[in-house]
């Protein structure tokens, strides 16, 4: 059973390609995942180094600081005036000393003081901030301080560093509070023996002013710890030098966050992630850096130089790589998801173009009138469908593979017929032939075929289509009515043949027929004159019968004439007005007069008719000497001529006469040649008039038809044409 | 021998012919009537040869020409007469039954002076021939050159 149409078996897309775009999406997101945590690592990575590298720039900055006051320092101890004072004593020697110390205090604003102390912590010199040497009278004894005490601990060429230190004069803070750095060495003269003390005190806002090298930004991001957790420079302006005041100030870093202290002081280097942000941190131990740690006796006298990456910086680089994937994985989703909504359409697409290839294959297949088969580039059979297997006999299988002069017989195929119709199809893209093919059986069948080339886009030949009609019974009935024609034409030849001997006939018996009873009237006259007065009166009555006969006779052939002539004579058709027309045929009628009573003549209006006037003449004389004949017995003789419209609207012409009438049984005789329903001696005729009305009528395509009952008058009605525009002429004139 | 010109009748049936002549006579016309069979004889009798050889006398006054005659009919003899100048100008009636409008027109165009149709009743046929050979017998005067 053929699968319908309308219901095609809908065919299952294949399985795979769903499962295959599932396992390539999963692998996908399983390398985007990789890579995204790989890149989250190596923005973390580069996030802490680029901290630690900060953290260790900012250390050797301070370093760096840190070294340029000691070898200041150094250069200061083991200057010229100073050696030479050890070893001479004199004043002005000393003088030299503090004039270099001046020196170096007016280059170095930060160095707040450079004094020189005696073994017994008394000033011999000093030299305040901007250069000035203090007056010998102001000068102090610093025994009881701490780096004093330090220093007696220092070898030569040692130096030591305090932490950092509120300048502390007579026990109280100097204010407002100014964080100290000290370095401080002992003299040793040439001998080594000690001789007292060194000592420059630098700023420590200044010191670290070398920062100021640092742009707005990593200064933020600078933070400076004392070993005892204090800040030297934190977050918040409070936190900035806020250990200056002893037990004032903010919360030191181990108060704040205790989980974070105790790493830095046990690690000399480290990161840690904080609430805060990414920490990082370097321990510098000042002492050790400027070359004395040993002496210094302080261990565990350090600074914290720290950076703080805000936890929104942090966060930041990190959303914004998010945002960067969140921006690729939209991307790719979506070009995804165009690939795949292009590829389902084309699926769609091919899926339609199958299902419609299908349908037109199926319509191929079925369609039983035609032919239709495929034929590849060298004529050979490709695809048959039921209406070649009908016509030509041959089932699929028998026909495909073979080449298509199977179905032509021998004189064709001889003649080259199929090889012509596949150049002509070739070079003109279609080709057509018709005549005589053989079906499978070996009996012929009259085909009509179009072979049509089939090329594609590129023009190459692919193959042909043909489609074969069996025109058998088509060319059966062309033969018959060609046969019909023949038989035709020949019976208008022999009509013509037969009209032109009627014309001759009727021009013999004009001239022949009448000639005798021209002499049976002539001769019977002379024999009345020769011998009229010998005969009796039965005789002379019989003379006049013959006389009367032959005029008779004359009569008929005179009526039979016309009438042939009607039939023969070519129409004219033009516009009329019928209504003159008529009047005219009354007044050539003569129709008074001759002692008959005076006839009552009434007339409607007829308009115009698009007819031949001489046979429309013709036509009125005949009906109107019909009517007054009819009524020549009437007491009151009554015609009445009109025109009215029928049921159909067409135009009906009558004539009604009040005369004998006549009996309607015999209406059909009525129009018929030499009929008549009187006998001669009551009315005179040869019963030709109306058989020639009738003629004429037909002739214009009315009809023509009678009305009427014995001693009840006649009325005669007639149309022109069954079609009333062919009335009205073609153009007005 | 008359003075007056003859009549030459040209007509094949007897009885015609007999009904003719009676017919003139009845009109009282005393011209000589000849009767031509045919129209070869009408011919011969025109230009004077075969029997009427030895013819002497004028040209006929008129011509009554039936059309429908054996060997040479009516309009070959009122052809040959209008193309000869010497017969030309004799007048010409055709007389005979076709009331066929083509011989009329013919014979008009031959050069017919006159077109009577016989008519069946022998009192017409003796008035309409009466008058005719009256008009062209008596009335018109003979061309000149015509001999006689």
């Amino acid at each position: 059973m053929k699968p319908s149409l309308t219901h095609l078996p809908a065919r299952p897309g294949p399985r795979w390609p769903a499962a295959l775009a599932l396992a390539a999406a999963l692998v996908a997101a399983a390398l985007y995942t990789g890579l995204y945590e790989h890149e989250e690592g190596q923005v973390e990575r580069s996030l802490r180094e680029r901290e630690n590298s900060r953290v260790g720039f900012f250390g050797r900055l301070f370093e760096r600081d840190l070294r340029t006051v000691a070898d200041d320092l150094r250069l200061q101890a083991d200057g010229d005036g100073l050696r030479s004072y050890l070893a001479s004593g004199r004043p002005e020697d000393l003088a030299r000393a503090q004039h270099r110390a001046v020196f170096l205090s007016r280059q170095h604003s930060e160095y707040t003081e450079i004094r020189y102390l005696d073994e017994g912590g008394q000033e011999l010199m000093r030299v305040n901030q901007g250069g000035a040497a203090v007056p010998a009278a102001q000068l102090l004894n610093k025994s009881n301080r701490d780096y004093v005490q330090e220093a007696r601990r220092l070898g030569p060429g040692e130096i030591g560093i305090s932490t950092f230190d509120l300048n502390v004069e007579a026990g109280r803070p100097r204010t407002p509070a100014k964080p100290t750095l000290r370095f401080y060495t002992r003299i040793y003269d040439a001998a080594g023996r000690p001789r007292g003390f060194y000592i420059i005190n630098c700023l420590g806002e200044s010191l670290l002013g070398g920062f100021g090298q640092l742009n707005s930004l990593q200064l933020r991001r600078l933070r400076v710890l004392k070993a005892d957790g204090t800040w030297l420079k934190g977050d918040a302006g409070s936190e900035s030098w806020g250990v200056a005041a002893p037990g004032g100030g903010g919360p030191t870093l181990a108060e704040s966050d205790p989980g974070l202290w105790p790493r830095i002081r046990d690690q000399p280097d480290g990161q840690a992630a904080r609430r805060g942000g990414l920490f990082t941190w370097t321990r510098l131990a000042p002492a050790r850096l400027v070359g004395g740690p040993a002496a210094t006796g302080r261990e565990d006298a350090f600074f914290v130089i720290a950076s703080q990456l805000p936890a929104a910086e942090w966060d930041a680089a990190f959303s914004s790589l998010r945002s960067s994937f969140l921006v690729a994985s939209l991307t790719l989703l979506l070009l995804a998801g165009a690939v795949g909504w292009s590829w389902w359409l084309r699926r769609r697409q091919l899926a339609a173009l199958r299902e419609s290839e299908e349908r037109a294959r199926l319509v191929v297949d079925s369609v039983r009138d035609y032919a239709i088969f495929m034929l590849d580039p060298a004529g050979v059979v490709v695809s048959w469908n039921a209406g070649a297997e009908r016509i030509k006999g041959f089932t699929a299988a028998e026909a495909i593979g073979r080449h298509f002069s199977l179905f032509y017989p021998e004189p064709a195929i001889r003649a080259r017929l199929p090889e012509q119709l596949i150049e002509g199809a070739k070079a003109s893209g279609r080709s057509q032939a018709e005549g005589w093919r053989v079906r499978r059986d070996g009996t012929r069948f009259w085909a009509d075929a179009v072979l049509t080339a089939i090329r594609d886009g590129r023009g190459r030949l692919l193959g042909f289509a043909k489609v074969t009609r069996d025109r058998t019974e088509q060319k059966a009935a062309e033969s018959r009515i060609q046969q019909l024609n023949r038989d035709l034409q020949r019976r208008a030849e022999e009509l013509e043949i037969a009209n032109r001997e009627m014309e001759a006939f009727s021009y013999s018996a004009s001239h022949d027929l009448r000639a005798p009873l021209r002499h049976i009237a002539g001769f019977a006259k002379l024999l009345e004159e020769e011998a009229g007065a010998g005969l009796t009166a039965e005789g002379r009555r019989f003379l006049g019968v013959i006389a009367d006969s032959a005029g008779r006779m004359a009569r008929l052939i005179d009526d039979l004439l016309a009438f042939s002539k009607v039939g023969r004579t070519q129409m004219k058709r033009e516009d009329i007005d019928h209504d003159a027309l008529v009047a005219a045929a009354i007044k050539d009628g003569h129709y008074g007069g001759n002692g008959r009573r005076p006839i009552e003549w009434e007339l409607g209006t007829l308009g115009r008719i698009w007819a031949d006037p001489g046979l429309m003449r013709l036509v009125w004389a005949n009906l109107l000497d019909n009517a007054v004949k009819y009524t020549g017995q009437s007491p009151f003789p009554r015609i009445e001529i009109g025109a009215q419209r029928d049921a159909a609207g067409e135009e009906v012409y009558f004539i009604r006469d009040n005369g004998v009438g006549f009996d309607m049984q015999y209406a059909s005789k009525l129009f018929g040649v030499f009929q008549r329903l009187h006998r001669a001696d009551q009315f005179e005729g040869t019963g030709i008039g109306l058989a020639n009305v009738h003629r004429i009528v037909v002739r214009h395509g009315g009809r023509i038809w009678a009305e009427s009952k014995v001693g009840g008058g006649a009325a005669f009605f007639f149309t022109l044409s069954g079609r009333p525009e062919a009335v009205q002429p073609p153009s007005s004139p | 021998m008359s003075s007056f010109h003859p009549i030459l009748l040209a007509e094949d049936n007897p009885n015609d012919v007999e009904l003719i002549t009676r017919a003139l006579k009845q009109a009282r016309l005393v011209n000589d009537v000849a009767v031509a069979t045919d129209g070869a004889e009408a011919l011969d009798y025109l230009y004077r040869r075969g029997a009427y050889a030895g013819r002497i006398g004028p040209q006929p006054a008129v011509v009554l020409l039936d059309l429908k005659m054996p060997r040479v009919d009516g309009r070959e003899v009122l052809n040959r007469m209008r193309a000869d100048p010497g017969l030309a100008l004799i007048p010409v009636v055709v007389l005979t039954s076709s009331r066929e409008e083509q011989d009329v027109l013919e014979s008009y165009n031959l050069g017919a002076n006159a077109y009577v149709v016989k008519p069946v009743d022998f009192e017409e046929f003796t008035a309409a021939v009466g008058k005719l050979g009256c008009f062209w017998a008596l009335l018109n005067e003979a061309p000149p050159g015509t001999g006689g």
